[in-house]
């Protein structure tokens, strides 16, 4: 099995001083399903948008992470994108075409894919294919959450991160996500890291935990993190 | 209340106005809105023939003639106002008169442009017409998160109104003042995070 993801003391302060992350370490290996919990600002959401190189905001010439054996550093970060597919904790932050099937095709446009093609196979995964005219603006957050899970897989990333995937859907919305989920994770090898607040939930497809400490990570069983 | 609701569309209709093809409608509109704006002022038959072509599309587009007015009503002042102005100079009326009809005409062009077409057409129609897509880009993300933003604004006068025990009458520009500041930072800290979301699926 391939390392996935490593990091190496990553270190993170916010522009206000808030200190996020503090040396965090560990790694996870291909196709290996990993929950993140911890209470509100533990800083499961800065580590997140670290995965992609969304921060820091001022790419460094080293970093402390790496992705399949590549350092997420500037020149690598494009690459590093097509990989990683990250799903925003706030829908509204993530869906910003006007409508469902622009945003669906927003990602395979930018990597030179013909969206005709990819939509029609993304949307029914998510099960967005009925609201593909609509505007997100008039759209339910479940409906909207569906919507940005489709446009996360349109890229088929090797990696999925997604941050709080199942906050505010209904008990049967977060069944058909867990179920979507497992599909995925039979269909190819996908490694998903994901966030979560509540650490209940977690007994579904996850298989280790990294409980947290604000700015740290303990790493172990389910039962005993 | 979602914002949307606030402008609850009439785009959504069906008339036969509203079937004709995105790009025929605002190419049209744009042109009469240049041929209006460039009348020499005394040809007062071009306003007046473009407000007789203006009332039969409204009739067919079976929009109710309130909302377009209420529309229209919206962004009257702003036009008033810079024609009021002209009152100051010689011959004040006649260009006062003349300002003010043509900019009526004008804007209910657009009006009932948008009220009888969806905005994504608008959008798609632009693209069609290789109009540089920065431009459309930006047009496209400002229709999207004009729509959030009302939505965050409206969400903060309601969670001020829950807990608002005065009459309500007066004004609290104390209050309103610390609110558009709010909303300011809410707004940056947003575009940082769609900036981050489009980067993160590739943009360049």
């Amino acid at each position: 099995m391939r390392t996935a993801l490593e990091v190496n003391g990553l270190s993170y302060r916010y522009s206000d001083g808030t200190a996020a992350l503090d040396g965090l370490q560990f790694h996870v290996v291909e196709s290996e399903c990993v929950g993140l919990v911890g209470p509100n600002g533990a800083g499961k959401s800065t580590l997140l948008l670290h995965l992609n190189g969304v921060l820091p905001e001022s790419p460094t010439r080293t970093s402390a992470l790496s992705v399949f054996g590549q350092p997420i550093i500037e020149a690598n970060l494009r690459s590093i994108r097509r990989q990683v597919g990250l799903l925003f904790q706030d829908p509204d932050d993530q869906l910003f075409c006007p409508t469902v099937y622009e945003d669906v095709a927003f990602g395979p446009k930018q990597l030179g894919l013909d969206p005709k093609e990819i939509v029609p196979r993304c949307s029914p995964k998510s099960d967005c294919s009925a609201f593909e005219a609509r505007s997100p603006s008039r759209m339910s957050h479940g409906e909207k959450r569906r919507a940005c899970l489709a446009g996360v897989l349109a890229c088929d990333p090797s990696i999925l991160v997604l941050d709080e995937p199942s906050a505010d859907l209904d008990p049967r919305g977060r069944r058909e996500l867990i179920a979507l989920l497992r599909r995925l994770r039979s269909q190819r090898s996908c490694t998903r890291p994901r966030s979560r607040t509540r650490g209940r939930r977690l007994s579904a497809p996850g298989c280790s935990v990294h409980g947290r400490r604000p700015g740290s990570v303990a790493d172990g069983a389910t039962r005993r993190v | 209340m979602k914002a949307s609701d606030l402008f609850a569309t009439a785009a959504d209709l069906d008339s036969p106005v509203h079937r004709l093809p995105a790009a025929t409608k605002l190419w049209v509109a744009v042109a009469m809105v240049i041929v209006v704006a460039l009348s020499p002022r005394d040809w007062w038959f071009v306003p007046a023939g473009a407000t007789l072509v203006l009332a039969l599309v409204s009739g067919l587009s079976r929009i109710p003639v309130r909302v377009l007015l209420g529309r229209l009503l919206i962004v009257e002042p702003f036009v008033l106002g810079i024609a009021l102005l002209s009152l100051f100079q010689d011959d004040g009326v006649a260009i006062f008169l003349g300002l003010l009809a043509k900019s009526t005409v004008c804007l209910y062009t657009m009006v009932l442009l948008s009220c009888t077409t969806p905005f994504t057409a608008w959008i798609d129609a632009l693209r069609q017409a290789r109009v540089p897509s920065i431009f459309v880009t930006t047009v496209a993300l400002m229709y999207r998160y004009l729509y959030v933003l009302l939505d965050e604004a409206l969400r903060m006068r309601r969670a001020r109104a829950a807990r608002s025990f005065s009459s309500g009458r007066r004004v609290d520009w104390k209050v309103l003042a610390s609110v558009a500041g709010q909303l300011f930072l809410r707004s940056t800290a947003r575009a940082e995070r769609i900036y981050a979301a489009m980067l993160s699926r590739g943009w360049r």
